[in-house]
């Protein structure tokens, strides 16, 4: 009798506002092919429907007295508050990771700094840097400057894994230089097709606009500045290019409609609020001509938008470092993080040669149906569970004898 | 220069023109007065004028010298005032120095003091962030083996279900782990 594994899954779910709830809700129909899932979420009751119709969903906290009806639990794990309740479960059931973001430090600050326990968070430095990181932070706290540091703090989770899913090689090596025995396995992450995108019109541009986009929530790290500054310069030789803002910001890092202002690019700049669902975010995706993607400093995160620039067939403009690095050269131009210039070279290029973004786009389309599909991402997850398993079942013998 | 000295200077910086005389029997004055009247003829006019000359050189280097002299005692009496004062303020520094010894003797074994607690801080702290790790460790392994166990249990369980089933029998209830 062949039994599927039962798997405790935790992760966020839509509505939930982070991508990793997206990225679950797009892979689980796949993973139940393989896997016998129920899941574990902090709201189970606005969790979305069809979810809830499909799955077994119960409370993160409600997990201990179920533990043994499970072979393994599966977290979903990102530098987010919304890991904060399943990352405590974590530290007392560990099980295999998917780890979303390298980097933690986030994360961790939020959990205990932001919550008053400053002997958490020394806690933390000191188990990932030993006494000279609880020092560091002391003195760093001295003078206000909490996150002044590039630890990633994610070494208590590499310890306690019994596996780890990432997304990329990047990610991988940096796993394995702290814990080299780890078994780690880069799994492309999943990105659904099929979805018929419906561009918008922006009223006021003119129809041969070409369009730039950074979509997905504006934070400091996406270099918006830096992107509408080489946009003003290709303004003087394209005045047809338009720049889309999709996606909302973070207030307390950025401030786009201030930046547009101080760099007087009026109504050639466009800004949407926060987009609820997949299908108008894809919607405002494939409006753009071409997707402006950076990212400095990466904290080893794959993006999901990207990935659905990607799918709908839109070429990318990426930072060269992390995960954006991996990407298929024939489907993006990746510049030097932080090097303007390059930047503007890029758009200007992805602007004056139609046939260019066309082809590139083209076979982003292709590389994210071929090699980012949610089937063959859940097949990946099956074969690496029952691996991590079938190890410790083989341990196990090996033990006793 | 002693005063004895100086007298001796003092007496002999003016030259006086030499009396003629005659130790002849008798002859001797006439002799010597002879020679002072020629003397006066021939001699006395030019000699006189080179002994003035003589004698203002000598009183103006005998006063030079006292000059010279006085200047000497002074300078001495400084350098005797100067002296005392260095040996004065040499003591005086001296004790500064041994304050300044004891004080950094004494700020030394406080800062020993100190390091020796930042010492023994960061042994415990240390201790403690090694016996976070280590009861990581174990949480990890005890991870390991509950997922064992529980795939034990589950091989368990399927093996009894298929001896009740060979047997004719339902299985047990599954006692929980």
């Amino acid at each position: 009798m062949k039994h599927l594994p039962r798997i405790a899954l935790f992760s966020p779910l839509p509505p939930s506002q982070t991508g990793i709830a997206d990225y679950c809700a797009e892979l689980l129909p796949e993973l139940s092919k393989h896997l016998n899932i129920t899941i574990f979420t902090d709201e189970p009751a606005i969790v979305d429907e069809p979810l809830r119709r499909r799955f077994p969903v119960y409370e993160t906290g409600s997990y201990a007295p179920r533990r043994w009806d499970f072979d393994l639990a599966l977290y979903h794990m990102g530098n987010s508050a919304f890991h904060d309740a399943m990352y405590r479960v974590f530290l007392r059931y560990p099980g295999v990771v998917v780890l979303h973001d390298y980097g933690l430090l986030q994360f961790m600050a939020y959990r205990t700094f932001s919550q008053g326990d400053l002997i958490g968070y020394l806690r933390e430095f000191g188990y990932a840097l030993g006494v000279e990181g609880v020092y560091s932070l002391r003195d760093s706290l001295m003078h206000s400057r909490p996150y002044a540091f590039t630890a990633s703090l994610n070494n208590r989770l590499l310890d306690l894994s019994l596996g780890l899913i990432v997304h990329s090689q990047y990610t991988r090596n940096q796993v394995w230089q702290h814990s080299p025995r780890l078994p780690v396995e880069v799994i492309r992450a999943p990105i659904t097709q099929g979805h018929i995108a419906h561009p918008y019109q922006v009223p006021g541009w003119p129809a041969d606009a070409v369009i730039l986009a950074s979509v997905g929530q504006v934070t400091a790290a996406k270099q918006l500045d830096q992107a509408l500054r080489a946009f003003k310069r290709l303004l003087e030789t394209a005045p047809q290019a338009r720049y889309l803002v999709v996606g909302g910001w973070l207030p307390a890092e950025v401030n786009p409609p201030l930046l547009i202002e101080q760099l007087g690019l009026g109504d050639t700049v466009h800004c949407t609020e926060r987009i609820e669902n997949i299908p108008e975010f894809v919607d405002w995706v494939a409006t753009a001509d071409i997707v402006v993607n950076l990212r400095n400093p990466t904290v080893g995160e794959t993006s999901a938008a990207a990935l659905r620039a990607m799918a709908a067939g839109r070429p990318l403009i990426v930072s060269d470092h992390g995960w954006y690095a991996e990407l298929p050269e024939d489907s993006c131009i990746k510049v030097p993080p932080a090097d303007e210039e390059a930047l503007y070279v890029a758009m200007r290029r992805l602007v004056s040669e139609p046939a260019l973004r066309q082809a590139m786009g083209a076979r982003a389309a292709h590389h994210a149906a071929e090699m980012h599909s949610p089937a063959s991402a859940a097949e990946a997850y099956a074969r690496f569970i029952g691996q991590v398993l079938s190890n410790l079942d083989r341990r196990l013998i090996e033990r006793s004898r | 220069m002693e005063e004895e000295k100086w007298r001796y200077l003092q007496s002999r910086q003016t030259l006086r023109e030499h009396p003629f005389h005659s130790n002849v029997p008798l002859l001797g004055p006439l002799i010597a007065w002879f020679r002072e009247c020629w003397n006066s003829v021939s001699t006395r006019w030019y000699v006189r004028a080179l002994i003035e000359q003589q004698n203002a050189f000598n009183a103006a280097v005998v006063a030079h010298l006292r000059t010279y002299e006085d200047r000497l005692l002074n300078l001495q009496a400084q350098i005797d005032v100067l002296k005392q004062t260095t040996d004065s303020e040499g003591l005086n520094l001296q004790a500064q120095i041994d304050v300044l010894k004891q004080t950094t003797d004494s700020e030394g074994l406080n800062l020993q003091a100190q390091i020796d607690v930042l010492k023994q801080t960061t042994d415990s702290e240390g201790w403690l962030i090694q016996q976070d790790r280590q009861q990581t460790a174990l949480i990890h392994d005890l991870a390991e083996l509950t997922t064992q166990l529980a795939l034990k249990s589950r091989a368990l369980s399927d093996l009894e279900q298929r001896l009740a089933h060979l047997e004719g029998t339902q299985p047990p209830a599954q006692e929980a782990v």
